[in-house]
């Protein structure tokens, strides 16, 4: 009798398994998935006979790439596309530096208080937590494409273009913050042109300065109020899409009035009045003059407590950035174990900040997603207040193994029960 | 023998034969598995070959094999099933032994009875069909061992080198990541320190790279004969020799770091020699601890040193530098203690006590002391170390007296005293050259020297009479006139006078061409122009004049003018390091691609940066010992790629102020 | 604009004072010829004190045996490697003295050994013309042979760049005196001493 049941059991479900393969779809009226499982949703919504009216997606991270077409795919092909979910908003730009020596500006939008994980296709790069709208990676060099994770949201990005380096033109009377201006810009592989005025009508100089324009340098960096003298050229280089740092006393020159940030004032002793340690010389703890009274369109770009050191702005179509300070070679000469390369470096990314560097554009690099969110929208459109709940969800891939394991203990039980009593 | 004792018999030879049986079908199975694996491995390339698998899977079939025909055969446990058995290969018994047999026939029946069936059984020859049942066993079995260790055996000589899985197994052979027939497989390398060092050889054993003393001895061994093999320190050919079974090359550790290439075939090996120096010793004084000042030369000075090596000192002694005089005018005399012998140690100290006294030092004398000491570097040394120098100084006797002088600019006559001793010292050459010199050339010096010697004396002379010009004072050359000396005039002309009058007779003697009597007079001249430059100024120590320039009078008034130049500029630093980061990122770029190609191109990489980047090549080093292995090497690539490159840096927050966005 | 502040370095071990007015008398010599913004006075710095890094060229001079300690050749090593120049002068016009043999050790225990500065290079003509090379000192003897001429400065170079500049030709003797005793001469000797610190200043 026993047997009679488990073979009429066998049977039966074999019967449910022929059916289920050949019924056309009383679809479910919704499905849904998560960011988890979308990947194995997606193929069972597609290889289903009939599309599925609506598709409620609950995400807390924007799908891939390819995962959004294919939801953009699904929904022109007849199926309504809504989703909901905390999806991190958040976007990346990769700048390449403007300097000899390479490296990006990685730029990433993110809320507020947000961690912002950066890595590439080696592995990972560093982590911020987000201040106001976002953070700032500086990478010297990177494999493949960058990715930055916000929440569980990965933006990826490449560099777009390509810079083409210029020289510097250097002006500054004899001493010795020209001397490691040059020499840091020098050993940080600039090229650079020279005007060191000695003496009345007689200078050091360096390469042929017959005209300053965006065709030969880069940049001019002004040392000195010396540098006046070519106020007009540096003027008109400006104008015509040239950078110029005005360093130290040099935009306190009246001629450079229409270029600078704001003006300059008193010199203010090194430190904070207090002793400095000897070989802890930073820029932190340089003397210099307060930029103040910036101009409506000048941006300050750092401080120290309240007062402004640094001050940059757009003039015509070039940029000018200015600071305060006089001995900036203090720091190299003085400061810790690695003085000279930090002199050298924030020289050089003083001048990236304003060169001028025409770009060429690169190929475009498959796998890139910027600005997930936005993608995200403009494919599906926005975010939805409310899901309908989902039914069926997979409880049609659930009862087919639950179908074949009792399928499976009917058959083995009706053998043994043969077995044991001696029938074959 | 009865019945029973027949089918006992039978029972028992069947018995032995199936066990035999199946052991030989169990040994036949498990041989005839390890062959096929072994012909499998002969043909396929071999990946990680885990040996252990084929051996347990051989083992398992084997037992398998073994245990079916033992369970086929269990009726043999049965007497009845046994007689069964019998009564089935011999029908003519027509069931009389399994009834000769059963306990109930024989309590039951005749002895009569039971007597005719004994007789039946025992006319039947029973023996002749357990024999032959016995060898249909064996012999089936038997023939299948020795196939499957033919099998067996032809399968090790398949391989290329005579080395079939049956051999590897019984060697116990270490896993063998390259192809089959690699000489480079396994290196054995020796290194023997230089001997100056006592240090023993260590042996590495397959290692990637190879890390010691400039000068050391390296000696590479690896398996197979040396006729395929080519070695190479960068360009120069490295002789490979041929030992018992093995080859082997000699080689001496360069002062930079290399890479020595093995080929063999179509294979190849790259060995890291990573270079370490001969650190030069390092010696401390540890006293006298300070500098010091005597009012008297009389103090027994104790003095004591230590020096440390990296490897083994030979020596240190003390040595003494003693200056008399002052200003320009000095002597200076060098003396050492004997050396104290370290024999080879890694420290040692030394000391020794200096009196003073015994120097016979006098006012405004200084005495250095310093300690120096030699380590046993007999290759590129040896490296010698010396201390901080101390310094004890006898006072002069008007030094401690207060005085508060701003002192005057020196007087013109500074440099007729440097330009008067050299004088002397020319004279004396010309002296010693008088026989090598022709009269001629003779004369023309000597009066050369007088011309000089002349222009001292009018510039004295010009000192002495305050004049600009030293030509205004002709009349009295003319004359001969000689100054005499006025008891009254002050230290400074008494001093100048007696120069004056001393330079007179040395120039004539030498306008004479007799430069030996010239000497003593310019001796005295000398002496005198120094004595009246010491009374013009005073020697303050620690606290030389202050002059304030002023600026404002003196700007930009001289009357010469200076000339533009052009500077040169300068090469960027680092570029070493520049093209190292290339050639990474393309290691890098590469290795998902052509991993061993990466490979290379990072060994030969960690070679140039040893010297360059020593903790770049370190990171580098982790990641291709990762890579070699077959182990993840994500971290140790991005260590790398951060010393290298430099830290990343983040900052949260945004900047008002991007890159520049002119031309793009 | 910051000021060049002329600098005397005071080492332990010699009569490092032995030429007090040389500096006042180079002071008022780039003064006299350029426009470079210079202090009135110098300094006297220890070179045992990192203070001296705040002084990229540094003047040295003695007749005494010429040793650094371990602190000053720590400080030296690092002025000159961020940088900075010494300007060592033998106030002896000897050849093979005690202050010459000590001082090329310690340089070459320092730096590295020094070698012949090449008489056209571009500091005999960075400011003031010195077709011959190094000026000759008032008591050299030019032409004598005897090797008592120095004909060549010797330097310690940094790539491109003198790093130590070292003489023998007792310039410290030829430069010590009070600036205005200048107008005793009709050629200011002092010259070369601008082309020193223009070049310093410069490259």
């Amino acid at each position: 009798m026993a047997e009679h049941v488990l073979r009429a059991m066998s049977i039966g479900v074999l019967g449910w398994m022929l059916w289920l393969s050949f019924d056309e779809g009383v679809a479910v009226s919704n499905v849904s998935a998560g960011s988890a499982t979308i990947a194995g949703a997606l193929r069972d919504w597609t290889t289903t006979t009939v599309a599925p009216p609506q598709i409620a997606m609950r995400l807390d991270s924007a799908p891939t790439p390819i995962e959004r077409d294919w939801l953009a795919a699904l929904r022109g092909a007849g199926s309504a596309v809504v989703w909901s979910g905390a999806v991190a908003a958040s976007g990346m730009s990769v700048q390449p530096v403007l300097s000899p020596n390479g490296g990006f500006t990685v730029t990433v939008a993110a809320p507020d208080s947000a961690v912002v994980a950066l890595s590439d296709e080696l592995g990972a790069i560093d982590t911020v937590v987000a201040i106001g709208s976002g953070a700032r990676f500086s990478v010297p060099a990177s494999t493949g494409l960058l990715t930055a994770r916000v929440g569980g949201t990965a933006t990826r990005a490449s560099t777009t273009d390509s810079v083409t380096i210029r020289r510097l033109l250097v002006i500054g009377a004899a001493g010795w913050e020209s001397k490691f201006v040059v020499a840091a810009l020098e050993e940080d592989g600039w090229k650079v042109d020279a005007d060191i005025r000695v003496a009345p009508g007689i200078s050091v100089s360096q390469g042929d300065i017959a005209s300053i324009d965006t065709a030969r340098y880069a940049a001019v960096v002004v040392l000195e109020a010396s540098g006046a003298g070519r106020a007009s050229q540096v003027g008109a280089y400006v104008r015509s899409g040239g950078g110029v740092i005005l360093a130290g006393r040099a935009s306190s020159a009246d001629a450079f009035a229409e270029l600078r940030a704001g003006s300059l004032g008193t010199a203010r002793p090194s430190g904070d009045g207090t002793a400095i340690a000897v070989g802890a010389t930073t820029l932190r703890t340089l003397a210099f003059a307060p930029v103040f009274n910036l101009r409506a369109d000048a941006v300050a770009l750092d401080r120290r407590g309240t007062t402004v050191t640094a001050a940059a702005r757009r003039h015509v179509a070039g940029r000018v950035l200015q600071h305060g300070y006089s001995e900036t070679w203090r720091w190299r000469m003085s400061g810790g174990k690695n003085s000279v390369s930090e002199h050298r470096r924030w020289w050089t990314l003083a001048v990236a900040s304003v060169a001028y560097a025409p770009r060429i554009g690169l190929a475009r690099v498959e796998g890139t997603d910027a600005a997930p969110l936005a993608a995200l929208t403009a494919a599906l459109g926005p975010r939805s207040a409310v899901l309908q709940s989902d039914s069926g969800e997979g409880a049609r891939s659930i009862s087919v193994w639950w179908l074949f394991a009792v399928l499976s203990v009917s058959l083995m039980g009706e053998l043994a029960s043969r077995r044991l009593r001696g029938v074959r | 023998m009865t019945a029973i004792q027949r089918v006992d018999s039978v029972r028992m030879q069947l018995g032995v034969a199936v066990i035999a049986g199946a052991m030989a079908w169990g040994a036949a199975s498990m041989v005839g598995v390890l062959a096929a694996f072994s012909f499998a491995a002969a043909i396929a390339s071999p990946g990680n070959d885990a040996g252990n698998w084929k051996l347990v899977t051989a083992i398992t079939t084997g037992a398998l094999a073994s245990g079916t025909i033992l369970w086929r055969a269990r009726y043999l446990a049965s007497r009845y099933r046994v007689a069964l058995w019998i009564e089935e290969r011999l029908p003519r018994l027509h069931y009389s032994l399994i009834t000769a047999i059963e306990p109930a026939f024989a309590a039951t029946s005749s002895r009569e009875h039971f007597s005719r069936l004994e007789e039946a059984v025992a006319r039947e020859d029973i023996a002749a069909v357990t024999g032959a049942a016995v060898l249909r066993t064996m012999l089936p079995a038997v023939a299948a061992a020795s196939i499957a260790t033919a099998l067996l055996y032809a399968s090790a000589l398949s391989a290329p080198d005579g080395q079939g899985l049956l051999r590897r197994l019984s060697d116990g052979a270490p896993r063998s990541t390259a192809a089959a027939g690699s000489k480079l497989e396994k290196l054995e390398v020796i290194v023997t320190p230089p001997g100056y060092t006592g240090a023993r050889s260590k042996t590495l054993d397959n290692p990637s790279s190879v890390s010691a003393l400039t000068g050391s001895r390296i000696f590479v061994k690896g398996a197979g004969t040396p006729e395929s093999l080519r070695a190479s320190l960068g360009t120069a050919r490295l002789a490979v020799s041929a030992g018992r079974e093995s080859w082997s090359l000699s080689l001496t550790m360069p002062q930079g770091a290399a890479a020595l290439a093995l080929r063999d075939r179509g294979y190849e090996r790259l060995l890291i020699l990573e270079p370490m120096s001969d650190a030069p010793p390092v010696i401390a004084l540890l006293s006298p601890q300070r500098d010091s000042t005597l009012r008297q030369p009389r103090m027994v000075v104790r003095l004591s040193a230590r020096a440390t090596d990296d490897i083994g000192l030979n020596g240190a002694y003390f040595e003494y530098l003693v200056t008399s005089g002052s200003g320009e005018i000095f002597s200076a005399r060098t003396l050492a203690t004997p050396v104290v012998r370290f024999g080879g140690t890694k420290t040692g100290s030394i000391s020794a006590t200096l009196d003073l006294g015994s120097l016979k030092l006098g006012q405004g004398d200084v005495v250095s002391m310093r300690a120096v000491t030699h380590d046993r570097n007999s290759l590129s040394g040896p490296g010698i170390a010396t201390s901080d120098t101390r310094t004890f100084r006898i006072a002069r006797a008007d030094e401690y007296a207060a005085l508060s002088v701003d002192a005057a600019a020196p007087a013109p006559v500074d440099s007729s005293a440097m330009s008067q001793r050299m004088l002397i010292m020319m004279t004396e050459e010309l002296i010693r050259k008088e026989k090598t010199l022709s009269r001629t050339e003779w004369v023309k010096q000597s009066t050369d020297l007088g011309d000089m010697e002349d222009r001292i004396r009018k510039r004295v002379d010009a000192i002495l009479n305050a004049s600009d010009s030293p030509e205004d004072q002709s009349h009295l050359e003319e004359a001969g006139h000689v100054h005499t000396l006025d008891e009254n005039a002050g230290p400074l002309n008494k001093d100048l006078l007696e120069a004056y009058n001393a330079l007179w007779e040395a120039v004539r003697s030498l306008q004479i061409a007799e430069p030996a009597p010239a000497l003593p007079p310019m001796r005295v001249a000398l002496k005198a122009l120094d004595r009246a430059r010491v009374a013009n100024r005073l020697y303050l120590r620690g606290a030389p004049p202050a002059v304030i320039v002023d600026l404002a009078r003196v700007r930009l008034s001289g009357k010469e003018k200076g000339a533009p130049s052009i500077r040169t500029a300068r090469t960027a630093a680092d570029t070493a390091r520049a093209r190292m980061v290339l050639r990474f990122n393309d290691a890098i770029e590469m290795l998902p691609r052509a991993a061993p190609g990466a490979l290379r191109t990072l060994m030969l990489l960690r070679v140039d940066a040893i010297a360059v980047a020593p903790s770049f090549a370190a990171a580098l080093g982790e990641a291709v010992e990762a890579l070699r292995s077959g182990r993840d090497a994500t971290l140790s690539l991005l260590r790398a790629r951060r010393a290298l490159e430099g830290e990343p840096s983040g900052v949260p927050g945004l900047s008002p102020w991007s890159g520049s966005g002119a031309g793009g | 604009m910051s000021e060049f502040v002329f600098c005397t370095g005071r080492y332990e071990s010699g009569d490092w004072d032995s030429a007090p007015t040389l500096p006042a008398n180079l002071i008022d010599s780039v003064a006299r010829y350029t426009g470079v913004d210079v202090a009135p006075s110098g300094a006297i710095v220890s070179l045992a004190s990192e203070r001296i890094l705040d002084y990229p060229l540094v003047y040295l001079t003695g007749h005494l045996p010429f040793r650094f300690t371990e602190a000053e050749r720590r400080n030296v090593r690092t002025l000159v490697n961020r940088g900075g120049m010494l300007f060592i002068d033998d106030h002896n016009h000897d050849i093979g003295g005690v202050f010459h043999k000590t001082a090329v050790e310690e340089i070459s225990r320092t730096f590295a050994a020094p070698r012949d500065l090449p008489n056209d290079h571009i500091l005999y003509n960075c400011f003031f013309r010195f077709e011959d090379g190094p000026p000759a000192t008032s008591h050299e003897l030019n032409g004598w042979g005897d090797n008592l001429v120095h004909r060549n400065l010797q330097a310690v170079m940094r790539g491109s760049r003198i790093g130590v500049l070292y003489s023998s030709k007792d310039y410290s003797s030829e430069w010590n005196y009070h600036p205005d005793n200048k107008r005793f001469s009709a050629v200011d000797n002092t010259r070369f001493g601008v082309n020193i610190i223009v070049y310093a200043l410069t490259r």
